[in-house]
């Protein structure tokens, strides 16, 4: 294609490229960030997390929401329990509290307490990103040090 | 002419007050620096992660180096507060794609609300979206990110050039190189895109 033949179509591409619209962000998305820079807490119920003391769990690659969403899932989805963290787990910066959550089997509360509001897509996005990182050896070695 | 830099002026001008007060930890000045910017990063970020999860997290992560470095912003360095805040967020999603091969799946469940548009013509538009999507996120990642500044954000050459940290010149061949690699990409598809605007 000649450099005459590209402009004559540009204004043609031009027009193809606009049809890559984007939507707005979540609703929550200006309060979450708020919230997460000034430290203040949430007063409605939502995406929330708790997280006591102690050792630190942190994954850069997360931002702060998939952080919650991925506790959640370490504690929540079948057949995770084997990596449930027994120590206390600090993911990131949490601004909230919520119940805490009992282990299936003891009823005893775990130290990691994740409660978040997910839809069905997200949860489904963190399932599968959960396992995506589980065959990874840093994930893995992550974990143990946890366990 | 006159109108535009007229309001771009003032638009600096309202950016810069905001950001001086953040840098003084001023909540309801971040609140508003956040209201004013929320959607153009938002955008900038779903177009260069394809998923509005991680583009969310771009977003707040923006943000909250905003709030921890606004008093870095140098008003005499030359940078607008705009080219400085659209420099972190390229720089955040260059970070994190070097940390990650996760997920780099398009998310194609969002789509444009087109009421009114007829059963076909929403197929039609969904298709071209996707069409474009898609090609836009085979492109090289720098001629991507050109392509983003340049064509979506209405940048000027030199001010996509100073928050990509190259030159006009590079900015000027990279967005060359896109457009003909989308031409050739999109160009089979003519006919969609011609009537998906109608």
């Amino acid at each position: 294609m000649t450099k005459k033949e590209f402009d004559k179509d540009n204004a043609w591409l031009n027009k193809a490229l606009d049809e890559f619209t984007i939507e707005r962000p979540s609703p929550d998305l200006k309060g979450r960030i708020l919230r997460a820079a000034t430290g203040e807490k949430r007063q409605e119920p939502g995406r929330v997390i708790q997280f006591t003391g102690g050792k630190k769990f942190t994954w850069p690659v997360l931002g702060t929401s998939m952080a919650a969403a991925l506790a959640l899932a370490l504690v929540l989805i079948p057949g995770s329990d084997t990596v449930v963290p027994t120590a206390p787990v600090e993911v990131a910066a949490i601004t909230e509290q919520a119940p805490l959550v009992t282990e299936p089997e003891t009823g005893n509360p775990l130290e990691i307490a994740a409660v978040a509001e997910i839809s069905e897509q997200e949860e489904a996005e963190v399932e599968e990103l959960l396992y995506s990182l589980l065959e990874e050896q840093a994930f893995e070695e992550e974990l143990l040090g946890l366990l | 002419m006159f109108k535009e830099a007229q309001i771009s002026k003032n638009n600096n001008a309202i950016d810069e007050e905001l950001i001086a007060l953040v840098s003084k930890k001023d909540k309801r000045a971040f609140d508003e620096f956040i209201s004013r910017h929320l959607n153009m990063l938002y955008s900038i970020a779903y177009r260069m992660q394809m998923n509005r999860a991680d583009a969310e997290d771009v977003v707040q992560e923006t943000m909250m180096r905003v709030w921890q470095n606004a008093h870095m912003w140098d008003r005499d360095g030359g940078a607008s507060v705009r080219t400085w805040i659209y420099t972190i967020t390229h720089n955040i999603c260059i970070d994190s794609k070097r940390k990650t091969t996760r997920r780099p799946h398009l998310e194609l469940l969002e789509e444009p609300e087109d009421k009114g548009l007829s059963a076909d013509k929403l197929v039609q538009k969904k298709q071209a979206r996707r069409l474009v999507m898609e090609a836009i996120n085979e492109l090289p990642e720098n001629q991507k990110t050109a392509i983003i500044f340049c064509h979506y954000q209405k940048l000027s050459n030199s001010e996509a050039a100073e928050v990509m940290g190259s030159t006009v010149k590079a900015v000027e061949s990279l967005l060359v190189r896109a457009k003909k690699s989308l031409f050739d990409k999109l160009e089979g598809k003519r006919s969609l895109f011609e009537g998906a605007g109608q």
